[in-house]
């Protein structure tokens, strides 16, 4: 089933840039990609505007650089890879935190954006972990959301983020136990 | 369940979503892709490498073409022109003649020097006059020759 996936991505990215990008196709792909890509970096952004306006260069770059797709990954991971990098870029530019080890929290406004509800449907169970969620470093933080919300393997959560396997093992297992002692689980 | 596929249900994160957002996040994006003010500032510079590059070259030839006539039209430098470290850099760099030594240095110049040092306290005031430390520890010294 996953190769199957892939060997089609393969198949339809090719034509695509055999037939020089035709919109079509691009928006055949945008339309299996753009909810799994809003919703890792909604994860990692918080505000749906942020999101927003990053999914949409996440989209544009693909087009852009899909000349730079060398067909021996999936193209999941160098969609992913994309959105990655330009939530990580988008975060540095916002400077709510120094460094990559940091967490996005320090200062409280993204739980204090979580408490007042504008972007959260009303699940108190859901909004208590995203704010449980801002305690966590932010590899922690990334990693977690990878593996629990995106259900990533642990291989390709190291190709989108250029992290080894054995360290992102130890990033999640540590989210969890953090996590569980903050819910009081 | 590890699970691929397209229609897949996200896990409930507890966001809010506005309705009928990835239709129109389609649509916003091809729309971007072709327009010039687009969303993305990020996508400038790689849009407009081109552009940008025969720019900073007219740029480098035009600013190459001022200096240039700048400095052979214009080859006198008046005094008033330079700063005055760089009239100290050149004054304690160089080997002054005779002459360009008096251009630079009046006597005034010269008086006030030695009134400097003596307020410093290099100088013994008590026992000296100005007249009598001429050939002593004077700061142009080898240049005056007297």
């Amino acid at each position: 089933m996953n190769q199957n996936t892939a060997l089609n991505d393969h198949e339809l990215f090719k034509q695509f840039i055999e037939q020089n990008k035709p919109e079509g196709l691009f928006k055949e792909i945008m339309t299996k990609y753009n909810k799994r890509v809003y919703w890792q970096i909604r994860r990692i952004l918080i505000a749906h505007d942020d999101a927003d306006e990053v999914t949409q260069i996440v989209f544009i770059k693909l087009w852009q650089n899909a000349n730079q797709f060398k067909f021996n990954s999936a193209l999941s991971s160098f969609i992913f890879r994309i959105a990655y990098n330009e939530s990580i870029t988008f975060l540095n530019q916002k400077k709510r935190f120094t460094s990559f080890d940091n967490m996005l929290d320090a200062d409280g406004h993204y739980a204090a954006m979580i408490d007042s509800g504008i972007e959260m449907t009303g699940d108190e169970i859901a909004a208590k972990l995203q704010k449980a969620l801002l305690n966590l470093p932010e590899k922690q933080r990334l990693v977690f959301n990878y593996k629990y919300f995106d259900e990533l393997q642990y291989d390709q959560i190291a190709d989108i983020t250029g992290t080894s396997v054995g360290a992102l093992k130890s990033s999640y297992h540590i989210a969890v136990e953090k996590i569980k002692k903050y819910l009081d689980i | 369940m590890e699970n691929n596929d397209l229609n897949n249900e996200f896990k409930n994160n507890g966001f809010r979503l506005p309705e009928n957002y990835f239709e129109q996040l389609n649509t916003k994006v091809i729309k971007n892709l072709y327009s010039e003010n687009t969303h993305s500032k990020l996508s400038f510079w790689k849009k407009n490498t081109k552009w940008l590059v025969a720019a900073s070259i007219a740029l480098i030839a035009g600013l190459g073409i001022l200096i240039n006539s700048n400095t052979t039209g214009n080859s006198e430098v008046s005094f008033a022109s330079l700063s005055v470290e760089e009239c100290n850099e050149y004054v304690n760099n160089e080997e002054l003649t005779e002459e360009e030594f008096s251009e630079i240095i009046s006597n005034e110049a010269v008086d006030s020097i030695y009134q400097m040092e003596i307020v410093a306290g290099s100088l013994k005031t008590d026992t000296e006059t100005i007249e009598d430390i001429d050939n002593e520890d004077v700061l142009f010294e080898d240049e005056i020759e007297l």
